[in-house]
């Protein structure tokens, strides 16, 4: 029951209710139902007059609502026009642009694809030298096989220095062992190699087949590598971060230079080069190594020889240098100084030799000595400094060794002074000859009395 | 001489000489081939002299071996030198 009726049933009950009081009045029995029907009457107009204004309500709404959507209709079509307007004014733009940019890379293309490829080139050293690449040599002794089948012609003098033997012998450990390392390594670069090979292959039929589908193709080529060896794999990887225009040398060159940092790395094995430019290689001119003299000493004189005490210049500069303590950093300069004078004693006690040196010689000896092992601390000299001191450093053995062979010269006079004295007297009878020397010894004793 | 890396040269004064070859490699920062080899001479004092030479293959097959005239290879030369005598 709604609420109109709902009102229309409790005034027809009301009137009822009050017509019962008066029912025995046949009058007011049609006046009852009159009023019951007038209210009925009523309250349909009412009713009719709210649906009215209710329609009237909806009639207006539904016209604001039509004019809403035609305002939005014409917004939307105008707003599309504006954008189909700027859409083809921007069209436009792009075919200028492009016209544009046609233009420059045609006028400028030269010039671009040089400086790409310089951007490349420093990308591709910069990998590189991140990879350990180019650090000093390349090592192939084995091509001294091929060497042995060609004429071979000196054009120009070669640079020549002298070297210790512990030197050499280093030197040729050295190569021994990179020889060893680099058959090990044609092995390593065969298999890698052989393994790569098939996986390029590999690689460029899943390409032609997914060629359409380059991620397919990505994520089969991946699965592939995935399946390789480990150091095949390293070499794959390798070679794709160096990118386009490394040469496959270029690429195994960095490939070991990798190991070879790795293991330094792991090994401690090598210094920096600074380190060990430090250390002189003991260079002379080759006119002096032509006119070195060499001094021949018979075997017999060196078996009469009386006991001395020749100090011998056998031990490499590079050993000594390295065999030098480091001098003490003291904080405090007096502490220093004394250090210093001790340092000095040192060095003119390495002067008792047999041979009497000049003042100035001793001089520049301890200088010589003092420079050496300060720069031996590598802390205050400059390497041009440091190569000074090693020079004035072979100064003072080359005078030493001249001393040296100075003081030979005198002993083999002495010799063959002796041998002289052997031979004038090998006829005399040694009992004249005692009491000769015994005389002399007298004649000495009477002498010191 | 003994060792399995000896060959024959001609020198400059067109003498023929036995040398023992020590190393032969490429210069990373030129890529010219160089050769350190010896005639096992030593001094006075036993030191022993090294040669080292830029090596040059011809068209023709044949080797010539020129000096090293620039300083800052040189200094390079030296460097590999001492590398390998530490890198024992």
């Amino acid at each position: 029951m709604d609420k109109d009726t709902k009102q229309l049933y409790n005034t027809i009950v009301k009137d009822l209710r009050t017509k019962t009081i008066i029912q025995s009045t046949p009058a007011r029995v049609s006046f009852a139902v009159s009023n019951l029907f007038k209210g009925i009457k009523e309250t349909y107009h009412r009713n009719i007059d709210a649906l009215k204004e209710k329609a009237t309500n909806i009639a207006n709404k539904t016209a604001d609502l039509g004019n809403t959507i035609n305002a939005g209709y014409n917004t939307l079509i105008q707003s599309n026009e504006e954008k189909r307007d700027f859409i083809n004014q921007q069209a436009g733009k792009d075919v200028v642009q492009e016209a544009i940019n046609a233009e420059v890379e045609q006028k400028y293309a030269n010039e671009i694809e040089r400086k790409e490829e310089i951007l490349a080139s420093i990308e591709r050293d910069n990998r590189l030298i991140t990879a350990g690449v180019g650090f000093i040599v390349d090592v192939y002794q084995s091509d001294v096989e091929h060497l042995k089948n060609k004429a071979i012609k000196s054009t120009q003098k070669p640079h020549r220095l002298l070297i210790s033997k512990l030197f050499l012998t280093s030197f040729k450990n050295y190569v021994a062992i990179t020889k060893t390392r680099l058959a090990e390594r044609a092995t390593i670069k065969k298999g890698i190699a052989r393994e790569v090979a098939s996986f390029d292959q590999l690689a460029a039929e899943i390409r032609e087949q997914q060629k359409d589908n380059p991620n397919t193709a990505m994520q089969l080529i991946e699965e592939e590598k995935n399946k390789l060896s480990a150091t095949a794999k390293d070499y794959v990887t390798l070679r794709n971060g160096l990118g386009y225009g490394v040469t496959e040398k270029e690429i195994w060159n960095a490939y070991f230079a990798d190991i070879d940092s790795n293991e330094i790395n792991n090994d401690q094995v090598m210094q920096p080069v600074e380190n060990v430019e430090a250390a002189p290689v003991v260079e002379a001119p080759v006119e002096n190594i032509q006119t070195t003299p060499v001094v021949e000493t018979p075997v017999e004189s060196v078996q009469a020889a009386p006991i001395l005490n020749i100090p011998t210049v056998e031990e490499s500069v590079i050993e000594k240098v390295e065999a030098t303590p480091a001098v003490e950093n003291h904080d405090n300069p007096e502490m220093a100084l004394n250090n210093i004078d001790e340092m000095r004693q040192g060095y003119r006690e390495e002067l008792n030799d047999g041979y009497e040196y000049t003042n100035e010689e001793k001089k520049e000896w301890e200088d010589a000595r003092l420079a050496e092992d300060l720069s031996s601390k590598g802390t205050t000299l400059s390497y041009q400094e440091q190569e000074a001191n090693v020079l004035i450093y072979e100064q003072g053995l080359r005078k030493q060794r001249e001393a040296i062979m100075e003081m030979e010269k005198q002993i083999a006079i002495i010799r063959e002074a002796e041998q002289k004295i052997v031979q004038l007297t090998k006829n005399i009878d040694p009992n004249i000859l005692k009491r000769v020397q015994g005389g002399e010894i007298e004649q000495n004793k009477g002498q010191t009395r | 001489m003994e060792g399995q890396n000896v060959i024959k040269i001609i020198d400059i004064d067109g003498a023929e000489k036995q040398v023992e070859v020590i190393t032969h490699f490429t210069l990373a920062m030129n890529g010219k081939d160089y050769m350190i080899y010896t005639e096992n001479k030593t001094d006075a004092n036993g030191n022993i002299e090294i040669s080292t030479s830029e090596v040059v293959e011809k068209e023709d097959g044949s080797i010539e071996l020129n000096g090293v005239t620039d300083e800052t290879v040189w200094s390079e030369l030296k460097k590999v030198m001492v590398e390998m005598a530490k890198g024992e």
